[in-house]
């Protein structure tokens, strides 16, 4: 029994993890690459859930329309995406981190007051589809059909990314340009195209992942602020900017969530604050990260 | 006949410290031409003018008959200015085959340089091709730089000083391997402190002094005559 428990813990804090990773690695990617910290990150992924609940309103009767309220929610949250950095985010590249900040905090401020005045101020949900409706049984643990769902697409994901990263010739242009996008622009490459592609796909990541977790949580204003402040933490733990860095730190941070919640169950948060603090203490850039040159 | 890129009369200045004066220099086909000067005299911000990275605030950059001044960087790459910088720049967590890789995919310009000519030119470079750009010697690093811009297969190469911080034996591996491109046909406009690199290669020499030039003629004329040249550079 206590074993079976323990592993049901370890998977709830596997399937936070998976959220939290796909989250917080668009917000690294974007830091990485394009050296700004979007606070609004949580923003797109909280409109990402109300796309997905918008869309199911439309297509109202069949409940699987679901995967096509979530894909339909990241296109929309990347073309989003698209509008913000070529209107706005690329007058901030190379200013100073205070302007960066007030202007991506001014965009959390707007969207969110946007997504009030579209959506309300009440609770919204979304039905999980029925094709991942059941349970299944792991080690005696039960995990939701649909969870197991989030963890093979997120792992498949960071897969996915890292192999385009490594391998692939767009994915060493996104590396150069994060080390020295001067340069990499004297050789001729179009940097201007390639920020706003990684914003895009961050977007895109940031609009799923909030798509994803409507089924199983429900859509608040405030959930924004709520995602972009963990997500930060993952990234703290993780290290900024690196990839496999901000995988870690998610696991680390869903497992601590999950079994810190047995230890101190009301303050479960603070066992992943005290973990955060530690870090920063002891490693200020992170488990897997660099320090600033 | 035209030359290959005119600079005519151009002020460059980085925010508020004005560096250059009125430069006007011209390069023609063929030709290896040198800005020679100290430090801070203005060499290595006119070829951050002609390459777009700080764009001039006066007078133009006229390439191939064209006025690009003002082009964003990766515009003036693909129309066929190749720049190696002075601090190499090589892309430290990128290995030594992925840097040549991604100029190549950068600039899109098809053209006799590819990564195995480049290796035949420098086969030092074929040995480490799978060592990353941040494990390098100055040496590495400097035949990667200049072997990176040539695969982007550019008309006109700027090369800022590349001599500087090697060791003599790789200094004279280096004077040898420009002199094979110069050979070849290619375009250089070269920056250096050193007379005696600058020498060897050019043709011609600017001389340049607090963002202005100070001289111009054949490099023959600072090379047989000491006494200017002690006067021009001793300062």
């Amino acid at each position: 029994m206590a074993a079976e428990f323990l592993f049901s813990q370890f998977l709830s804090g596997l399937t936070t993890a998976i959220f939290l990773f796909l989250v917080a690695s668009g917000l690294s990617l974007v830091f990485g690459v394009l050296r700004v910290l979007n606070f609004a990150h949580g923003t797109f992924y909280m409109l990402g859930a109300y796309l997905a609940w918008q869309t199911m309103a439309w297509l109202a009767p069949t409940k699987e329309g679901f995967w096509l309220a979530a894909l339909a929610a990241a296109t929309g949250i990347a073309i989003l995406g698209f509008v913000v950095e070529r209107l706005m985010f690329r007058h901030l590249y190379g200013k100073e981190e205070l302007y960066q900040l007030l202007f991506t905090y001014a965009l959390v401020l707007i969207l969110g007051d946007a997504a009030k005045i579209l959506w309300g101020t009440g609770q919204l949900s979304v039905s999980r589809p029925p094709s991942v409706e059941g349970s299944l049984s792991v080690f005696g643990a039960l995990l939701p059909g649909y969870n197991l769902f989030v963890m093979v697409l997120g792992f498949a994901i960071a897969i996915g990314f890292w192999v385009i990263l490594q391998r692939t010739s767009a994915g060493r242009m996104i590396r150069a340009a994060a080390m020295d996008r001067e340069m990499l622009g004297s050789l001729g490459a179009n940097v201007g195209v390639l920020y706003t592609g990684v914003f895009v796909v961050s977007s895109f990541l940031a609009g799923l992942s909030g798509a994803l977790v409507s089924p199983i949580k429900a859509i608040v204003p405030g959930m924004d602020v709520e995602i972009i402040v963990e997500a930060f933490i993952v990234v703290v733990i993780g290290g900024l900017g690196s990839f496999w860095g901000t995988f870690l730190g998610a696991l680390i941070y869903g497992q601590v969530l999950s079994f810190g919640i047995l230890i101190f169950p009301r303050f479960s948060i603070f066992s992943v604050f005290a973990l955060m603090a530690v870090i920063l203490i002891v490693r200020p850039w992170g488990l897997l990260g660099r320090p600033l040159k | 006949m035209a030359a290959l890129l005119s600079i005519e009369a151009i002020h460059t200045a980085y925010g508020l410290s004005k560096v250059l004066f009125g430069i006007t220099a011209d390069i023609h086909q063929g030709e290896c031409v040198c800005l020679l000067g100290r430090n801070g005299v203005g060499k290595s911000t006119t070829m951050r003018s002609i390459m777009g990275l700080t764009v001039p605030s006066q007078g133009k950059i006229v390439w191939k008959g064209e006025d690009i001044t003002g082009w964003a960087p990766h515009r003036i790459a693909r129309a066929g200015i190749g720049f190696v910088p002075e601090d190499r720049r090589v892309f430290a967590e990128l290995s030594v085959w992925e840097n040549l890789d991604i100029a190549a995919r950068a600039a899109r310009r098809p053209g006799p340089w590819t990564i195995e000519a480049l290796f035949d030119l420098f086969p030092q470079l074929a040995a480490i091709q799978s060592r990353m750009g941040g494990f390098l010697s100055g040496g590495e690093q400097q035949m990667l730089t200049i072997a990176r811009t040539l695969m982007t297969n550019p008309d006109l190469l700027l090369l800022d000083e590349p001599s500087e911080g090697l060791a003599p034996l790789v200094v004279d591996m280096l004077l040898e391997k420009i002199g094979d491109l110069k050979k070849g046909g290619l375009t250089i406009l070269l920056a250096e402190q050193g007379l005696a690199f600058s020498l060897a290669l050019a043709d011609r020499v600017y001389v340049l002094e607090k963002g202005e030039v100070r001289y111009t003629g054949p490099s023959s004329a600072l090379r047989d005559d000491k006494d200017l040249a002690d006067r021009l550079l001793a300062l």
